[in-house]
């Protein structure tokens, strides 16, 4: 498995999570908790986890760590052993999942999740930036979704070999990964 | 950010591959209007103090060797060629990055890379990066991919900066993404202002270690350090 320590870092000022561990088999992380700065554990952070927590519902079994207002140690880390995943549980939030397989030939899956109905596009672009394929588009109902992208453009001719950027635009979110197509 | 060179001063231009041994000295500014590839026969050298110019979207591939160890007072700068006196970078001129390919070496030291699609992309080699700035990335600061190499790959990032300053890029891109298989060290590093800072997504079969020692992970759009294990 992963391993791996994380020591007398700060990691501050983070939109959603300071640390978020997600997968579909286990990380072992050591954290240090006395040196790492976690930022300062408010409420929301607090909700965060709340949210992680059931976001990772998705990928038992799965460690994670909790904020706390305090250091905490690696003790506190706890396992959750959450069962088979579950489609009638919804995402709590938009998600846009790495590619797989990827480097890939001929077609690829494009996972992504929407935590409420909400207009979508999710294209494909080149490394000029220009667009070549619209996977999805218009309004989707809340849940999670495989795309799979054959490496054709609009046309239906097949691309070229190379770096293709994937984006996922939803619900005022804006997500982007980068995937290899060989030839 | 502007490096503060004018491109009307002396300039050399490449493009095309290298060969054998060759060197950019700081004589001049260097231009790279077209591919650049280090074959694996080539080692580029290049001189600290050195500046090097890209034109849209031109890529470095790296099969051989490349030597850019600049210094605190003399950094080597890798950037788009509208990142100087008078320009203004855009998405629309950013150059593509160095790439380094499986088999490739080198050392990196005190450069700034900079309005790149990604700054650098390692496949399938081993390096060290020490005191480089890394900023301003559509994609990604670093791209880390160990593919399926057993043992994993072996990444140092040390004393670096990795951050999006344009604010075009804030809370865009990821700072260091690291995929398969891959050992990484990262540390007295400062990651700020991206989509998310380290974005890890090991794969289970490979064990690999991540270590991440006095390293800032700050300000990140989403999340600050993001693991994810696969079967």
């Amino acid at each position: 498995m992963p391993t791996g320590s994380v020591r007398q870092c700060n990691i501050i000022e983070n939109g959603e999570y300071a640390l978020e561990l997600v997968g579909q088999s286990e990380i072992e992380v050591e954290i240090d908790a006395t040196d790492n700065w976690w930022g300062i554990a408010d409420s929301s952070l607090i909700e965060s986890l709340v949210y992680h927590h059931n976001d990772i519902t998705y990928y038992p079994p799965v460690y994670y760590v909790p904020f706390a207002y305090g250091p905490f140690d690696i003790d506190d880390t706890t396992a959750v052993d959450v069962g088979e995943p579950d489609d009638d549980v919804l995402p709590n939030r938009f998600a846009l999942d790495q590619n797989y397989p990827n480097p890939f030939n001929p077609s690829t899956n494009i996972n992504f999740r929407l935590p409420t109905a909400s207009f979508v596009d999710l294209s494909v672009y080149n490394i000029l930036g220009r667009k070549i394929m619209t996977l999805a588009g218009g309004m989707y109902r809340a849940g999670n979704y495989t795309i799979t992208w054959d490496g054709c453009d609009e046309a239906g001719c097949a691309v070229a070999g190379g770096v293709y950027f994937y984006r996922l635009r939803a619900g005022g979110a804006d997500l982007s990964r980068k995937m290899l197509l060989l030839k | 950010m502007f490096i503060g060179v004018s491109v009307s001063s002396a300039a050399v231009e490449f493009g095309g591959i290298i060969t054998g041994d060759t060197v950019w000295t700081n004589d001049d500014v260097v231009i790279v209007r077209d591919s650049l590839v280090v074959d694996s026969t080539g080692h580029l050298t290049i001189q600290p103090g050195t500046t090097v110019l890209f034109e849209l979207m031109t890529p470095v591939f790296i099969y051989g060797r490349l030597t850019a160890v600049g210094n605190e007072a003399a950094p080597i700068v890798f950037t788009t060629i509208a990142d100087t006196v008078g320009g203004t970078p855009t998405s629309s001129t950013f150059w593509y990055g160095l790439s380094f390919q499986e088999g490739s070496d080198g050392e990196m030291e005190h450069c700034r890379v900079a309005y790149t699609l990604t700054c650098i992309d390692i496949n399938m080699c081993s390096l060290e990066f020490h005191h480089c700035t890394v900023e301003n990335f559509l994609g990604f600061g670093f791209y880390i991919d160990g593919m399926f190499e057993i043992p994993p790959i072996e990444v140092v990032i040390d004393g670096c900066v990795i951050r999006q300053t344009d604010p075009d890029l804030l809370d865009d891109g990821r700072g260091i993404y690291v995929f398969r298989s891959v050992n990484i060290g990262i540390s007295h590093t400062r990651i700020r202002d991206c989509n998310i800072g380290i974005q890890l997504y090991s794969y289970n079969a490979y064990n690999p270690r991540f270590n991440i020692f006095r390293t800032e992970i700050a300000s990140h759009w989403t999340d600050g350090l993001y693991l994810n294990g696969s079967g």
